[in-house]
């Protein structure tokens, strides 16, 4: 193969899409990753005693299902591996699901095509509808409605969620379950994989039902028919049982003959904590609201569906779903909404968004008149204590009788004019004093109060013009950013910043760095020397303390302009 | 004195552009980031995600391994930076202050180091950071809506905008895991005598027939094809497994490793 061949094309050969400036090595990213995803590149088959069985090969599915369009393998887990496929007559994509069984024999058809049947008959916007199923090619299939999105666990795993987007999920799934439960079948296997949101924010669940099936499998295997098991075998439930313990009812485990439609609550417990706090339950129980800051009234909800005795926990979805809608109200009712979360996005199951903002608004603007009213108070009870103090030193002597105006007066003098003097004292005294500051300032230069000055053996060039402190960024004896700052009202603002441009000393002398940029005038220090007040340069040191250099002395007069330059590039 | 100094100005000009060259070398001194071209081999750095949290960041170790975690996503966390600032270079500036919090240990106080993926915890803690650099230096002021207009065309690479800077970061780790993957891949064919061969094969594991026949290239290098094919595959197999070493470095449970690879993917394939 020609080299070329790897520089040249900017698209991508196997996927059309238009390779990134940062693809690995000039390969497209996500067909790189798809292939070391490949199971028919599974590891050498060293550890096969607890893999999942090998996906089928695309082609083998390709072959045995004639009639769709085998686009490519998007999921492959214990229990099986899903394609995408289109369906040419109906145009529509769809997902095969093609099951890993260990062990097929007659029971287990049997078996599969009943619960495939009681599947088929699930119809519910949040259960991802089951179109079809049957074997092909010896292969077990389920043919269903293809979720464009993400699974649960994909979104959690980039971002958490916010507590309201949680409350927003959990109420979808309690109303598929509820129904579902009452037509008797019960999920078995809820976890965030199995919990998809399309692009449009619905939530749906999918693989109803298949832990129940291929578990009856294994019962088969271990059980009478065991004659057919084939010996070393992996067992797929001990797989699946392997791969997410952590999402099932005690009893699961323990009294799997038991289990019924109160196993989910308890999974969707779990799913429900792992959505608040971002991490599943441990073994002691940490109510979520002492991980993360969620309403402490989340926590009994939490708690309840996660009872390690199923008579303790919801008794049904619907529970579930009434107790929570019931503490969202309380928590509205309370106005404590922002424990609930922020409003992102809420969904229309949740808080009802204007009534939320008007709740917003309205603390907002409370806040306003507080501290206006506040602020203003204190400064009129100041003054007003001024003027009690004054009135009362006035009146040390009683008011004689033969001038009685001599009151009015008094009252006049410590009320009005003496907090009138005082306030006029006190803006002078600012004023003065704000200048002398200033004027201190003029033999010292700050360092600059960035986060980007921090690292041991970084220096800053410090340069004053009279109107703001340009700063020079040096690393290693290069620039590597130049900021200016203007020292108004004591505070160091940042009013330009760059990684580049030309930043123009006095007497022609330039300090050119990497690009410059035309529209930020104040960059170029038009003045002449008297106009350069100050310079300094200043380095942080091994322990982090910043330092004025004191071989760089600060540069204060046109005299020692040149000199103070020249020593710059040792820097 | 302005004729008295124009020939040292002449010296510190010069001197000065001197100094003005390469960038990244001296941005990053203790944080080169692992060039994919054949750099050093710090690439093979054997820190793991689950020594950071098992020391609880009590020790300059932890701090050690996490900088060198870190080091190795850099351009990742660049990419994340790059979103909030105008331009590549005062990104870069700014992952280096975070990699200097980070070495100094406390950029990731109060974060809860039980979580099971770096990816996510390294996000959350530059998140964390920007929002404190953000509050210090009231970043957003700094230009404002002043255009930047280059001089020279070489702005750096502008953030994709149609992708969320938290996907990017997700696609930017992901190409870092597997050029990391590759390169590791690259020296285990260089120590077995096979560099030729991977620099001719490697294009397949992208997926096959899609870099031109491999007959053709059977015949270029003359090789029979069905040993090359057996190559290719063999190859795929060890890459699978270089992509799983690495992305299991990044995780507390290596058992989470096919789902993370699988996470990285659905990023990678997002529109």
């Amino acid at each position: 193969m020609k080299d070329t061949n790897l520089h040249e094309p900017r698209q991508c050969p196997a996927c059309g899409e238009t390779l990134s400036a940062d693809s690995p090595q000039g390969l497209c990213a996500a067909c790189l990753m798809a292939g070391a995803l490949d199971p028919t590149f599974k590891d050498a088959p060293t550890n096969s005693d607890h893999s999942p069985l090998d996906s089928p090969d695309i082609e083998k599915i390709r072959s045995a299902f004639p009639q769709f369009e085998v686009i490519e393998l998007i999921g492959a887990g214990g229990m099986g591996s899903v394609y995408k496929a289109r369906q040419p007559q109906l145009d529509r994509f769809v997902a095969l699901k093609i099951l890993t069984v260990a062990d097929k024999d007659e029971r287990f058809t049997e078996r599969f095509q009943q619960e495939a049947k009681t599947l088929a008959k699930l119809s519910h916007p949040n259960i991802v509808t089951v179109y079809d199923y049957g074997e092909a090619a010896g292969l077990y299939f389920l043919l269903m409605e293809f979720v464009e999105g993400l699974n649960l666990h994909q979104i959690m795993s980039v971002s958490r969620l916010a507590p309201a987007q949680a409350l927003a999920i959990v109420p979808p799934i309690c109303e598929a379950l509820q129904y579902a439960h009452d037509l008797g079948i019960v999920h078995r296997d809820i976890k965030p994989e199995n919990i998809l949101m399309d692009q449009a924010g619905r939530v749906k669940i999918a693989d109803f039902g298949i832990a129940r099936l291929l578990e009856d499998a294994r019962d088969d295997v271990s059980g009478g028919s065991a004659g057919n098991a084939v010996p070393g075998a992996p067992s797929l439930t001990q797989e699946m049982v392997l791969g997410t313990p952590n999402y099932m009812a005690p009893e699961q485990g323990t009294n799997p003959e038991g289990v019924d439609h109160r196993a989910d609550i308890y999974s969707l417990g779990v799913v429900f904590y792992e959505m608040l706090t971002g991490e599943r339950p441990g073994s002691a129980l940490t109510p979520p609201s002492q991980r993360v800051e969620v309403d402490v009234r989340l926590d009994d909800v939490v708690l309840r569906a996660l009872a390690r005795q199923p008579e303790l926990r919801f008794q049904s979805a619907n529970e579930f779903t009434r107790t929570l809608a019931q503490v969202m109200t309380d928590a509205e009712a309370s106005g404590d909404l922002g424990d609930l979360g922020d409003s992102i996005e809420t969904p229309s199951a949740a808080i009802p968004s204007r009534r939320r903002a008007w709740i917003t608004s309205g603390a907002a603007i409370l806040l306003t008149i507080e501290v206006v009213v506040f602020r203003g108070l204190m400064g009129i009870l100041l003054m007003a204590l001024v003027g009690v103090v004054a009135y009362a030193w006035f009146s040390r002597k009683p008011i004689p009788i033969s001038n009685p105006f001599s009151k009015a007066g008094r009252v006049l003098l410590s009320m009005v004019a003496v907090p009138v003097v005082c306030f006029v004292a006190f803006t002078l005294f600012q004023l003065v004093s704000g200048n002398r500051t200033e004027a201190d300032s003029l033999n010292e230069l700050t360092p600059p109060e960035s986060r980007r000055f921090s690292s041991a053996g970084q220096t800053v060039i410090a340069v004053d013009d009279g109107l703001r402190t340009h700063y020079v960024f040096y690393y290693n004896g290069d620039i590597t950013s130049v900021e200016g700052m203007s020292q108004e009202g004591g505070r160091n603002e940042p009013e330009h910043w760059s990684r580049s441009g030309t930043l123009a000393l006095p007497n022609d002398i330039r300090i050119n760095y990497e690009r410059e940029s035309s529209n930020l005038p104040e960059l170029t220090i038009d003045g002449r020397v008297r106009d350069l007040r100050k310079g300094a340069v200043f380095q942080v040191n091994a322990d982090g303390s910043v330092l004025q250099r004191p071989d760089y002395p600060p540069l204060i007069r046109e005299e020692n302009v040149a000199e103070w330059l020249a020593s710059l590039s040792g820097l | 004195m302005k004729l008295a100094f124009d020939g040292r100005l002449d010296r510190i000009r010069s001197i000065l552009m001197l100094l003005m060259v390469s960038r990244r070398e001296f941005l990053m001194p203790e944080f080169t980031p692992s060039s994919p071209s054949g750099g050093p081999p710090n690439r093979f750095s054997t820190t793991c995600w689950t020594q950071v949290v098992a020391s609880r960041g009590d020790s300059s170790l932890a701090a050690e391994a996490l900088s060198e975690l870190c080091q190795d996503y850099y351009e990742a966390i660049v990419a994340f930076i790059r979103y909030s600032e105008r331009d590549e270079e005062s990104a870069r500036d700014l992952a280096h202050a975070f990699f200097a919090h980070v070495l100094e240990g406390h950029a990731f106080d109060g974060a809860d180091r039980n979580r099971g993926r770096f990816r996510s915890y390294l996000l959350g803690a530059v998140k964390h950071f920007l929002a404190q650099n953000h509050v210090k230096s009231k970043r957003l002021r700094r230009g404002g809506d002043v255009e930047m207009v280059g001089l020279d065309d070489s702005a750096g690479e502008l953030p994709n905008f149609s992708i969320s800077p938290d996907d990017n970061f997700d696609r930017r780790w992901a190409s870092t895991v597997l050029d990391r993957a590759l390169d590791a891949l690259k020296c285990e064919c260089d120590d077995n005598d096979m560099g030729d061969l991977f620099q001719h094969l490697h294009p397949w594991l992208t997926g096959d027939a899609t870099y031109g026949s491999q007959a053709d290239l059977a015949e270029q290098i003359q090789m029979d094809l069905n040993t090359l094919k057996s190559h290719v595959s063999r190859l795929r197999i060890q890459f699978r497994r270089c992509v799983k070493d690495e992305v299991a470095r990044t995780l507390v449970d290596p058992a989470q490793t096919e789902e993370e690879m699988k996470t990285l993917l659905a990023v990678l394939r997002k529109k």
